[in-house]
């Protein structure tokens, strides 16, 4: 192994408070920034740090107040180090014996400190793919990123990630969509889930415009330009999507008939709705069962007080919830009548093949249709795999056994507020884990605005610059050896950094994440047209031999339509 | 800091001159100078006088009138200067053994080359019988104090003189100084062969530096001579010629009534006595002027051959010198010149009294601490060597403090 | 004898000794190290240097002239001066190599010692041993000696700076409590 880069030595600390580490006078204290990952060499153990804070020190107090002349270079010289000196306050994160690996599943947590002057250094390319293991040790891990100031990457355990609900947090503008496809791109290359995507502002599916950084402006790829034919887009407005450029897989409609109570009660804040709307919409429901929003829509304006007696609803609340969700009808993907396939059945016909689903919105924009639309499509979505979980559960027969579904939902808080937590499916789905095999990949910027229960449930958080105290505190609930973290996470570059922790990682570490770029869809098995071409008549030739040239053709015309063609890909 | 050997001549001089003082010293010193001007045009009359005199009394010859003053020529850039001196540890009943130490200090100082001085000594131990003991006219008698004096002496001026032909070899322009007078009144009167085998050193060493053409001086601080104004007197006596013996001046003294005669009644050559050569010329040198040659009449420089010894005295700045050459240099006006000149800057350098001499002092004395450590030395050796030592009672007394 | 030798030991004790030099005014410098010949040779560092009389009533007066009219005119008041120099000793060397600490025995009397080359120089300077030794000696100009010797040991290490760095750190440690008189010394030892 190359040798590491000592920085310091131990000199102070205890196993609550964390350790403390003089730095090296040789080591200039604007390299060691908060975040980077070093390693502790005890006599025994190995122990993996962050660090967390950094102080200026002096032994006497006449340095501070007489400091050394600019004529007295030398003297700067001869006071680094021994006068003066840098501490460095490190929080262990993972122990391990000296030599061994972390086996795949087991945790070490630090039971122990090193002793004095145990030396301290930056961490090397074998220690991060010891710790958090690499891409070569097999499909589970993933690449996101690089420690700080490393070029070694940094994986995320998916097997694991993919076994809970998680989070990707951090204020607006610091790259969450960007992480979060390349999360997705993740699940999707090494096919640890099945994913659906509630993608509010049309990021994930097709092309999506980079904010900001080196390229800005420019046209990155979403998740079907870079998995063809195993993501499909659906949209609920396809005249949107289209002019966009993309043909929709599926256009998506939703009947009246489809919309339960329990998809309304989680807008009553979007809809400004009064606590009794939910009464009456039940007391509606409880006669007219599943028309009963057709026919409270078909209700004219003074018809519906004759409603309300009737059926014993107060009429001012039944008035008040007509009036509200009369502006359903002006979505265009409300209709009466369905005149295709039911979106649903397409959904989970798809995602028993295992194809991915990017749900488009268009221009439907608005909080209350994502939320409206999200809730219904998970409902029955949710309840289908209940029915398929219990199956398996019943016969224990592998071919019954449900795909894993990782259900993507944006503006996390308003699903999972601690009010809406208890009424949506997606606070019951995140509460039951995976005992149905469906989870939650939130993503959000107000994780204070979460349910603490929620967000306890969930197993890996990345979390990219927060600046909110809150909403600080909020991700760091119930994580041990929070008081480190805290100051690293507001010390996050606004963009391209982010924190990891939970339950896809052995100890958190902060990342600078990978590029999304050539590079990266090349890694996804996405390649240029030319280079494509290339592959795909190689892959003929290997193929098909001498009757390849007549493939060949067949193949031109429809080279650049992604998603027509199945070219192999090799493992 | 005291400059102490200073101090001293000047108070010895004080002591003197009090003495003098008492005398009604500086009407006489007046009067003096006044005879010497008064000789200045016939000095040669004088000469005469002095030369056809018999007195009690030393009297100087003249070569020159007796006011002459001669301004100090200029000293050769590059010069030799070198003294030697001596001391010794007399042969003393207190302490183990007879035996004397001599010890001669020498020095050799280039001036103007910028070469390092000599200062060094050399010390000589005599213990043999030969050297305890001396044999004149057939009588043998252990050395005394004097004789070992005069053994000293002689000792100094073979150094000189070797050291001085040394230095000329060199090519050097050499002057030798002696500390005291060359002529070696103590030996008058002693026995012929002493006085020849005495005189015989030191003739030798002078005669080796008349060779080398390295002139050889002996210079007297604070004389106390009055040869000059003893031949002044002379030129105050009415009779012709003068004869002391013969002094009718004296008989009239006999016939005075004893209750006014409170001292003796002056004489005609009275009115100067008393006053010493070194007031005389005090008044009529200036510094660095010396005054004209006289010679010596002390009866021993008969024997002294060529290297008759004459003299002049000096003004150093400080004081008045009495500076003694031998007849070789005094008739040398080259010799004469590099003296004259020589002697002045070595009284500037050393502050009134020549550098040379006081370095070649120090180089020589044997300090008390040196002398107890050279009566160590003697008993340790004779102890180791086991040689039974006669100690008195009164040095054991003394030798209890340093163990 | 050695032909080189600049002077000769006339006192000495365990941790200091007195040693006259062969010519006048020619001493070590102060700060400098020096090594005297012997069996197991000592190593000094020179932290008095004195010239004087001779004689101890005889005392030099002035004279109003430069040195070289002195030496033209009154070249006998050379023969009387001596120059001294008093060092302390830092360590020796012996059959097993050098060491920073005082020897069993002083060096000998009438021992001749040379200036100390390079070499030596850097072998007593490596650590900061000998600064120590500066630090606890009674009676010697401390902050002066240390400045000068420091100065001397970096032109032995061929002016590394790192070498002063080093150093400077070290006499940080051993002046901990007196900020403003370690920064004055290091001030001076970088000028």
């Amino acid at each position: 192994m190359k040798t590491r880069t000592p920085l310091g030595v131990i000199t102070k600390g205890s196993l609550i408070e964390g350790l403390e580490m003089k730095l090296d006078p040789s080591q200039g204290v604007e390299d060691v920034k908060a975040g980077k990952f070093v390693v502790i060499e005890g006599a025994k153990n190995e122990f993996f740090s962050m660090i967390t804070d950094l102080r200026l020190d002096a032994t006497n107090p006449e340095v501070l107040i007489h400091p050394p002349q600019e004529d007295n270079p030398l003297l700067h010289e001869v006071l680094n180090g021994t006068s003066t000196y840098i501490s460095v306050c490190l929080r262990p994160m993972l122990m391990l014996e000296k030599g061994q690996s972390l086996a795949n599943d087991e945790t070490r947590p630090v039971k122990t400190i090193p002793p004095h002057f145990s030396r301290v250094s930056e961490a090397e390319e074998a220690d991060v793919a010891r710790v958090f293991g690499s891409e070569s040790m097999g499909d589970r891990y993933f690449n996101i990123g690089t420690p700080l100031d490393m070029e070694t990457p940094v994986c995320l355990d998916l097997s694991r990630f993919a076994e809970r609900s998680n989070g990707i947090f951090g204020k607006t503008g610091t790259g969450k969509s960007f992480l979060t496809r390349l999360v997705l791109s993740g699940l999707i290359n090494n096919e640890k889930a099945v994913n659906l995507i509630f993608d509010m502002h049309n990021e994930y599916g097709w092309k999506a415009v980079q904010e900001s950084g080196v390229g800005k402006g420019a046209f990155v790829k979403g998740l079907k330009q870079l998995f063809g034919e195993k993501v499909a887009i659906f949209s609920l407005d396809p005249k949107s999507t289209r002019a966009r450029g993309v043909q929709p897989d599926h256009e998506v409609a939703i009947t009246y008939d489809q919309v339960a109570v329990e998809d309304v009660i989680p807008l009553q804040e979007e809809l400004r709705l009064n606590p009794t709307a939910a009464e009456s919409a039940y007391l509606v429901y409880a006669i007219y069962k599943e028309k009963w929003l057709r026919t409270l829509l078909s209700q004219d304006g003074k018809d519906i007080e004759e409603f309300a007696k009737d059926i014993g609803a107060n009429p001012i609340s039944l008035v008040a919830l007509h009036r509200k969700l009369k502006r359903f009808e002006r979505y265009p993907f409300f209709v009466d009548r369905l005149s295709g396939p039911d979106a649903v059945d397409t959904m989970m016909d798809y995602i028993d093949r295992g194809i991915h689903i990017v749900l488009e919105f268009g221009q439907e924009t608005s909080v209350l249709c994502y939320l409206l639309v999200a809730n219904i499509i998970a409902r029955r979505i949710h309840e289908n795999y209940i029915h398929k979980s219990e199956k398996y559960y019943a016969s224990q027969d592998i071919k019954d056994q449900p795909r894993q579904l990782i259900i993507t939902i944006e503006e996390a808080h308003k699903f999972l507020n601690p009010f809406t937590a208890k009424q949506t499916i997606f606070g019951t789905i995140a509460r039951e884990m995976r005992k149905y095999f469906v989870s939650l990949l939130i993503v959000d910027q107000r994780p204070s605005g979460i349910d603490e229960e929620v967000l306890s449930q969930i197993g890996t958080k990345i979390t990219a610059l927060l600046n909110d105290e809150k909403d600080i505190q909020a991700v760091l609930t119930g994580v041990s050896n929070a008081a480190g973290l805290r100051s690293v996470l507001a010390s996050l570059d606004t963009k391209q950094q982010a924190l990891i922790l939970g339950h896809a990682v052995p100890m958190p570490v902060v990342i600078k994440t990978r590029d999304y770029d050539e590079k990266f869809y090349r890694d996804m098995g996405c390649l240029p047209p030319e280079e494509r071409k290339k592959k795909t008549k190689k892959d003929i030739a290997d193929l098909f031999g001498e009757a390849g040239e007549v493939v060949e053709d067949l193949v031109a015309v429809g080279s650049d339509r992604p998603g027509n063609v199945v070219p192999f890909r090799k493992r | 800091m005291l400059d102490l050997s200073a101090v001293k001549r000047q108070i010895d001089r004080m002591a003197s001159d009090q003495k003098r003082i008492q005398n009604d010293f500086f009407e006489r010193i007046d009067l003096s100078v006044h005879e010497a001007r008064g000789w200045s045009d016939d000095w040669k009359a004088l000469s005469h006088d002095v030369d056809v005199s018999r007195t009690s009394w030393l009297v100087a010859r003249l070569s020159g009138p007796p006011d002459a003053a001669c301004p100090a020529p200029p000293r050769p850039r590059q010069l030799t200067v070198i003294a030697a001196d001596g001391s010794q540890i007399f042969p003393d009943r207190h302490e183990i053994s007879s035996c004397y130490l001599l010890n001669i200090g020498y020095v050799v100082l280039h001036y103007g080359t910028g070469e390092r001085p000599t200062l060094s000594s050399r010390p000589f131990l005599y213990y043999r019988e030969e050297d305890l003991y001396e044999e004149w006219e057939g009588r043998r008698t252990a050395v005394t104090r004097e004789s070992v004096g005069i053994r000293r002496g002689a000792l100094e001026f073979t150094f000189l003189a070797d050291l001085s032909v040394k230095a000329r070899e060199e090519g050097r322009s050499v002057v030798g100084l002696s500390d005291g007078t060359l002529i070696l009144w103590s030996l008058e009167g002693r026995p012929p062969d002493l006085r020849a085998a005495t005189l015989r050193t030191y003739l030798d060493a002078f005669e080796q530096m008349r060779q080398a053409r390295v002139p050889v001086a002996g210079y007297i601080s604070s004389p106390g001579s009055a040869d000059v104004i003893n031949a002044l007197r002379v030129g105050l006596c009415p009779e012709e010629p003068t004869n002391c013996d013969r002094c009718p001046y004296k008989t009239d003294r006999r016939e005075r009534p004893p209750e006014i005669d409170r001292g003796p009644a002056p004489l005609p050559c009275s009115p100067i006595e008393g006053v010493t050569d070194d007031l005389l010329f005090a008044r009529l040198l200036k510094p660095g002027e010396r005054s004209g040659v006289f010679r010596s009449q002390s009866r021993i420089l008969n024997d002294y051959g060529p290297h008759r010894i004459g003299f002049f005295y000096l003004h150093t700045g400080a004081e008045i010198a009495r500076v003694e050459v031998p007849q070789w240099v005094a008739d040398d006006p080259e010799l004469l010149d590099l003296t004259h000149a020589c002697a002045v800057d070595q009284a500037e350098k050393g502050k009134g009294y020549p550098i040379v001499l006081s370095e070649a002092h120090e180089k020589a004395v044997v300090r008390g601490a040196d002398r107890d450590l050279f009566y160590k030395f003697l008993r340790d050796t004779f102890v180791q060597n086991d040689i039974r030592a006669e100690i008195s009672l009164k040095s054991l007394k003394k030798l209890a403090a340093t163990v | 004898m050695d032909k080189d030798y600049i002077g000769e030991v006339i006192e000495s004790s365990t941790g200091d000794f007195l040693a006259e030099c062969l010519e006048l005014n020619s001493s070590p410098p102060f700060g400098s190290f020096v090594k005297v010949a012997g069996r197991s040779p000592t190593i000094g560092l020179v932290f008095s240097v004195s010239t004087h009389s001779i004689e101890p009533n005889r005392r030099p007066t002035a004279y109003g002239k430069t040195e070289e009219e002195l030496r033209l005119e009154q070249p006998q008041i050379f023969e009387l001066l001596k120059t001294e120099f008093r060092a302390l000793i830092t360590g020796y060397i012996d059959t097993t190599g050098a060491h920073p600490f005082l020897p069993p025995q002083p060096p000998r009397i009438h021992s001749f010692f040379h200036p100390c080359d390079a070499d030596e120089v850097r072998m007593f300077t490596d650590t900061s041993d000998s600064l120590r030794a500066i630090m606890n000696a009674p009676r010697l100009p401390t902050d002066d000696l240390l400045i000068a010797s420091v100065r001397g040991a970096w032109m032995a290490h061929n002016r590394d700076t790192a070498y002063l760095v080093t150093m400077g750190k070290d006499l940080s440690r051993l002046i901990r409590d007196d900020y403003d008189r370690l920064s004055s010394i290091i001030r001076r030892i970088a000028q």
